[in-house]
């Protein structure tokens, strides 16, 4: 069949090849036509991508089309009508809401109800908000329509999103999609090195991970102690490394066609807290969330009801904290439902975030008393900020602990496991060899993760440094590593990129003999 | 875009693409057959006067240090495990782009098998028969062919088709997909095509050999071959005396072989070649002896000489209770030995007084001082192997049949 031998996984040897030709042609074809039309090239490109990408389903793609299709016919009848229209215009409004997250509730919300059943259509929740956040920008007047059904087609599938994000903002970033891009060296030349980070995360590093995390969390496993500990902090990693390394590969390739996207992970593991966490993990989705759930919700009769009846009853200040407590509720329990209609995924990346942010924000004037007036420790010292990355590092552990079980029980199980034994000689002791790596390859996996650590760290001072809260970086006044690394001599870089090409090459795992895990994201 | 940048742009893709191939035939994976093709491509330029090519009884019968040693021609074995008749005329072009042999030698065993029971006995290995013969290939067009030739993606479902013409077009549909793929449902990634072209697709995961020299060495595929592709074995495998090689009977090849026979001395004819075609030791069937006397037949009758090995046993002094390694499969060094010194008399009848092979006597000149190391390493390696094979028959130390990997044949 031949989508199963040149199915195009978005690390697999045919999409390479496949962006290969798309990168000649968008750069060529367009000017036998004075400088337009690359977009129609993207559109190709773009269904054609589709239609390889899910698994010989090819009647998928009626799903994305048929969003666009609604999405451009109900922007039409919206332009159509007057300021004054209110209640028209709000029925277009919920006309375009029902089709569109109708058809994502059925799918994930059948599931999370029934624990099972129907797979979702190949990239539905990345389009699907990415066709409603343009929709919603443009009926609050804050974004422009496109009149053409294939723009709003593009919109919608532009190839390098379409799978795994990020969801962007379409009034700050698709116009760039209809603008003409001439073949630019440091585009092309960054975007390809983002794309071989990209690669690193996903092939030598994620893969790796995922052999150790799928032995400790199989079902019928029965590690207790340090391993569910190694297992977690895993697929921590594995999580992180295989969904940033794809958005990686997803911005770089972008990049090569002049088209620049926003960031979907800025060191994620560095931050302090559970909501600076979510500016820095997956920060498309939160500010889509924000944007387009949460500020929305604040607004409606419901929320501003019970807003004014709690500050009656617990006084303005409460009575307010409460109401947001309310809207985050319904904010967290979307994003969890959006990662899958499973009560894992509800608890592990939603509702539980929800309550550490809440508790946070709750029991914050009392541990700072606790800390600052009984324990004398200074609140902004290097150790206060280092144990928070490190406080807020396990309480996301514990929400990929849920994240990764296979249901609420066999999460809970695992932690009580995690806690049952006192083995920490498994790291010495050689036990660590049975978990599906070799000697080897755990050595390649810590030297990877290393240099992944580093590299996070060199990006995090990079940071700060940008704000102003560190001076005298070897790396300042840099935007990136790749500026850093392009700004040394013609020796020094070309050996950067010859080894981690060649590391690519030869430790990423891949090839016959291999069975690749799925991105992790593709799902959603 | 400046022209400075995309020269750079250029000059590091090319830079790329010429690194990829040569760390590709590092992590190949090492084998004899993986020296003996890398000892072949380090031989100079028109040094070779004859290239045995077949499957894996050839280097461990044609002692072809001893050849040079003995008559001053130098012969090289292009042989691999249970390699597939279709390989052939690939192999032999392969060998005409660096060298004139005057005669080319092919060892017929496979060729009586079907094509379709090799395949599926190599499937269970991943392929690794046929890609003992692409995979020890340099990069070139020729590859590229072989591949083709040998490489069908479509072969299980074809298989699978064949066998139940009876039935409906539903169950057929049904029974393809389960040939190609796995348990898992996935497609059978060992039958694809492209994992044979970009190799490095399969051996990548030998990176941790890279630290070895026997790999390093390989970066040009060309280091030279200690014994000349030959393998001594020091192992006794005894196998019951007489066989069927007195059997008169034919039976006709299978029909692919036949094709790919033609085809073969076609090639032949087209670079205007000399060709021997040989059956060396081994205990077969009264079937197998049958399809043999037909390729006999086959080539005697379109001018080729035909040796049958098997029919001369008396006269080479093989004895089957310790001449070989595993049992009637592949001889030891003492086998070998004996085997040798007999074809030496045969080649030195039939093709050196005629005047076809050893019209230079390759015993002068420094160019070939490999070769006259490679001789005595094979006196030091007889006289070793003599001394062990005779402790291991006094001792009673014979080879088991139980995974015994050369046993397969």
């Amino acid at each position: 069949m031949l989508y199963e031998r040149f199915f195009m996984g978005i690390t697999s040897f045919y999409f390479l090849c496949f962006f290969a030709l798309v990168l000649i042609a968008y750069y060529t074809i367009p000017l036998l036509f004075k400088k337009r039309g690359q977009w129609v090239v993207l559109l190709f490109a773009s269904i054609i991508f589709y239609l390889f990408s899910v698994n010989g389903n090819y009647v998928q793609i009626v799903f994305p089309l048929a969003a666009s299709f609604t999405t451009w016919g109900l922007l039409k009848l919206l332009a159509g009508t007057e300021e004054k229209e209110l209640l028209k215009r709000r029925l277009i409004l919920v006309a375009e809401l029902v089709v569109l997250l109708g058809i994502l509730i059925v799918f994930k919300f059948y599931k999370f109800i029934t624990g099972g059943g129907i797979t979702p259509p190949t990239g539905l929740s990345f389009y699907t908000f990415i066709l409603l956040g343009y929709f919603i920008e443009v009926y609050n007047g804050i974004g422009v329509r496109r009149d053409s059904l294939l723009e709003t087609t593009l919109i919608g599938m532009f190839f390098p999103l379409v799978v795994q994000g990020p969801i962007i903002k379409t009034r700050e970033h698709s116009g760039q999609l209809f603008e003409y891009h001439k073949a630019d060296f440091k585009n092309l030349t960054f975007g390809a090195q983002r794309m071989l980070w990209g690669f690193f995360k996903m092939l030598v590093i994620s893969q790796r991970l995922h052999t150790v995390v799928d032995k400790i969390y199989a079902v019928d496993a029965e590690y207790t102690g340090a391993y569910v500990w190694v297992g977690t902090v895993c697929f921590a990693f594995e999580l992180y490394t295989n969904f940033s390394g794809g958005i990686d590969i997803v911005i770089g390739l972008s990049e090569m066609l002049g088209i620049i996207l926003p960031e979907n992970f800025t060191t994620p593991f560095f931050a302090k807290n559970i909501s600076e966490y979510w500016r820095r993990w997956h920060a498309t989705l939160g500010i889509w969330m924000k944007d387009n759930v949460f500020y929305p919700l604040l607004r409606t009769k419901m929320i501003m009801g019970l807003g004014k009846k709690l500050k009656k009853v617990f006084g303005k200040k409460k009575g307010k904290q409460l109401t947001t407590y309310v809207a985050m509720f319904i904010l967290w329990f979307s994003v969890g439902l959006w990662h899958g209609g499973k009560a894992t995924f509800v608890i592990g990346s939603g509702l539980l975030h929800w309550a550490y942010i809440v508790l946070g924000e709750v029991t914050l004037p009392f541990f700072t008393w606790i800390f600052e007036k009984k324990m004398h420790i200074n609140l902004q010292s290097k150790f206060a900020n280092g144990f928070r990355v490190v406080r807020t590092f396990f309480f996301v552990c514990i929400g990929d602990l849920f994240f990764r079980s296979k249901s609420i029980p066999h999460a809970l199980g695992l932690l009580k496991r995690s806690v049952s034994a006192f083995n920490p000689q498994i790291f010495v002791d050689g036990s660590l060899l049975n978990l599906g790596l070799t000697i080897y390859e755990w050595g390649v996996l810590l030297v990877s993760l290393a240099v992944l650590i580093t590299v996070s760290t060199i990006q995090y001072r990079m940071e700060l440094s940008r704000d102003g809260k560190i001076t005298g970086s070897r790396f300042e006044g840099y935007s990136s590593i790749r500026e850093y690394i392009a700004s040394r001599k013609l020796v020094i870089r070309w050996l950067v990129y010859f080894a981690l090409f060649f590391t690519v090459l030869l430790l990423a795992e891949y090839g016959p003999g291999f069975n690749p895990a799925d991105s992790i994201y593709d799902d959603f | 875009m400046s022209k400075k940048q995309i020269f750079k742009i250029i000059i590091f893709i090319v830079a790329v693409m010429w690194l990829i191939p040569h760390i590709t035939y590092c992590i190949r994976t090492p084998s004899d057959a993986k020296d003996r093709f890398v000892g072949f491509y380090a031989e100079k330029k028109n040094t070779i006067d004859a290239v045995v090519i077949g499957s894996s009884p050839v280097p461990y019968c044609i002692a072809t240090p001893r050849i040079y040693g003995d008559m001053g021609i130098t012969m090289y074995p292009l042989s691999t495990n249970m390699q597939r008749p279709v390989a052939a005329k690939y192999l032999v072009e392969e060998t005409l782009k660096t060298q004139d042999p005057d005669l080319f030698i092919f060892e017929m065993k496979m060729w009586q098998a079907e094509d379709e029971q090799l395949i599926n006995a190599d499937k269970d290995k991943h392929m690794g028969h046929t890609r003992e013969v692409t995979d020890n290939m340099k990069y070139s067009l020729n590859r590229i062919r072989a591949i083709n030739a040998m490489v069908n993606e479509d072969y299980a479902d074809d298989a699978e088709d064949s066998e139940n013409d009876e039935e409906d077009a539903e169950n057929d549909e049904d029974n393809a997909e389960n040939a190609v793929s796995g348990d898992d449902g996935k497609v059978n990634e060992d039958m694809k095509r492209i994992n044979f072209y970009f190799d490095i697709f399969k051996y990548h995961s030998n990176w941790k050999t890279l630290v070895m020299w026997s790999q390093l060495r390989t970066f040009f595929y060309e280091y030279p071959d200690d014994l000349k592709g030959f393998t001594p074995s020091d192992e006794v495998g005894p196998a019951e005396k007489g066989n069927f090689s007195s059997v008169t009977g034919v039976e006709k090849m299978p029909a692919e072989q036949e094709e790919y026979l033609a085809d073969l001395i076609s090639c032949l004819n087209k670079h205007n070649k000399d060709a021997l075609f040989i059956i060396t030791p081994f205990t077969v069937s009264e079937e197998e002896q049958k399809k043999i006397n037909y390729i006999g037949e086959y080539v005697t009758e379109r001018g080729y000489k035909f040796l049958d090995m098997n029919k001369h046993l008396d006269e080479i002094g093989f004895d089957e209770a310790t001449d070989y390694k595993d049992g009637g499969t592949h001889t030891n060094i003492v086998g070998a030995d004996k085997v040798t010194v007999w074809f030496e008399e045969y080649l030195s009848e039939y093709y050196v007084k005629p005047g076809i092979l050893g019209k230079h006597d390759r015993r002068h000149g420094r160019e070939y001082n490999s070769w006259k190391k490679s001789y005595d390493l094979w006196m030091e390696e007889l006289s070793k192997g003599e001394e062990k094979i005779r402790e291991r028959i006094a001792n009673g130390d014979f080879w088991q049949p139980e995974g015994n990997e050369d046993a397969e044949e």
